[in-house]
């Protein structure tokens, strides 16, 4: 019904009421929510916290302004909501910190428990790494879009995504060396 | 300083690979980013769906949220910004209204064959600001549209 809608077309019917205009931007809009937020928050959180950002997002619909688009806004509930929840947990809790040596750094660890730590040694190296590089690495990995398509949503051009990207990678690298 | 463009395209093609889950060619892979690459995937995988609880758990909540947004208030069946518009055009009624009254009870209070005619005066200050509010009207309608 909503297949060839626009978001921001699906979310000005929302705003006057659409039901089901809302739901088809919700469906299109899940998964890609839900993995960013599980690149950020401990995996028993995932859940509340994806679910919070979605309450949110049918309690300020109307402060969408049309203005930006519809992602751009999204995104940004979902990194208020990460915010909150990292305050209610108390700064201190922000990524639990992982004592790692330089055997559990190998990320070929094989054992449940270290597979927890490598996933929370990540997290915080994500976390750590400045926020335009962590929204390249999250447009390609949680959003699944190709680079063609980063370059195109962001206006830029394909050499200078994938350039910023490797810094993104780089980036990442040196915060694992850092752990 | 100069800009190794190769290196950003080995990586790119690199992470491509890794995401579809196909063999990839790291020899070209000095700086260790590979490694990197295949720890972010295990972390964030694309193509993973949010479990089937929390998709009927969610549908529900959002029903409900949705439920009471419906009746909470009709003003949610406008946009804030129209809002903001239709509010600000209603004091500025008030306003009109408010200050024709005013000059007809001055007016009428007034005494002497210097004051001019009550209805004269009102009428004047009733179609400035009549005015004054379609030249708003028209550069919100101009502003809209651009």
């Amino acid at each position: 019904m909503f297949v060839h809608a626009s978001d921001e077309q699906l979310a000005r019917k929302a705003q006057l009421g659409d039901r089901d205009a809302f739901f088809a931007l919700y469906n299109r809009y899940l998964q890609r929510v839900y993995n960013r937020v599980k690149s950020k928050v401990p995996p028993q959180d995932v859940e509340d916290v994806t679910q919070e950002v979605f309450l949110a997002v049918v309690r300020s619909l109307d402060s969408f302004e049309q203005r930006s688009r519809f992602n751009t806004w999204l995104y940004t509930i979902v990194n208020r909501q990460i915010a909150d929840f990292y305050r209610r947990r108390g700064r201190t809790e922000r990524i639990p910190s992982v004592e790692l040596n330089d055997e559990s750094a190998d990320l070929a660890s094989t054992t449940e428990q270290d597979n927890a730590d490598q996933r929370l040694f990540i997290q915080r190296a994500l976390n750590n790494v400045p926020e335009h590089y962590q929204e390249i690495i999250l447009m390609r990995f949680a959003d699944g879009l190709s680079f063609s398509e980063i370059a195109e949503q962001r206006g830029q051009s394909l050499e200078a995504v994938k350039s910023l990207y490797r810094r993104a990678i780089q980036a990442v690298r040196d915060q694992l060396g850092e752990g | 300083m100069s800009h190794d463009y190769r290196k950003d395209e080995q990586l790119a093609a690199m992470t491509d690979a890794i995401l579809a889950n196909q063999h990839y060619d790291n020899s070209t892979d000095d700086e260790g980013l590979g490694e990197v690459i295949v720890a972010l995937q295990q972390l964030i995988t694309p193509s993973e769906r949010p479990p089937v609880e929390l998709e009927d758990r969610l549908k529900l909540a959002l029903n409900k949220e949705w439920q009471l947004r419906a009746q909470a208030s009709p003003s949610h069946k406008l946009p804030r910004r129209y809002l903001m518009a239709v509010a600000a055009i209603a004091a500025v009624f008030v306003a009109i209204i408010a200050l024709s009254l005013t000059a007809q009870v001055d007016n009428g209070e007034m005494t002497g064959a210097a004051v001019r005619d009550a209805s004269d005066s009102s009428l004047v200050i009733l179609f400035a600001t009549l005015g004054l509010v379609f030249v708003g009207a028209l550069a919100y309608a101009f502003w809209r549209k651009r």
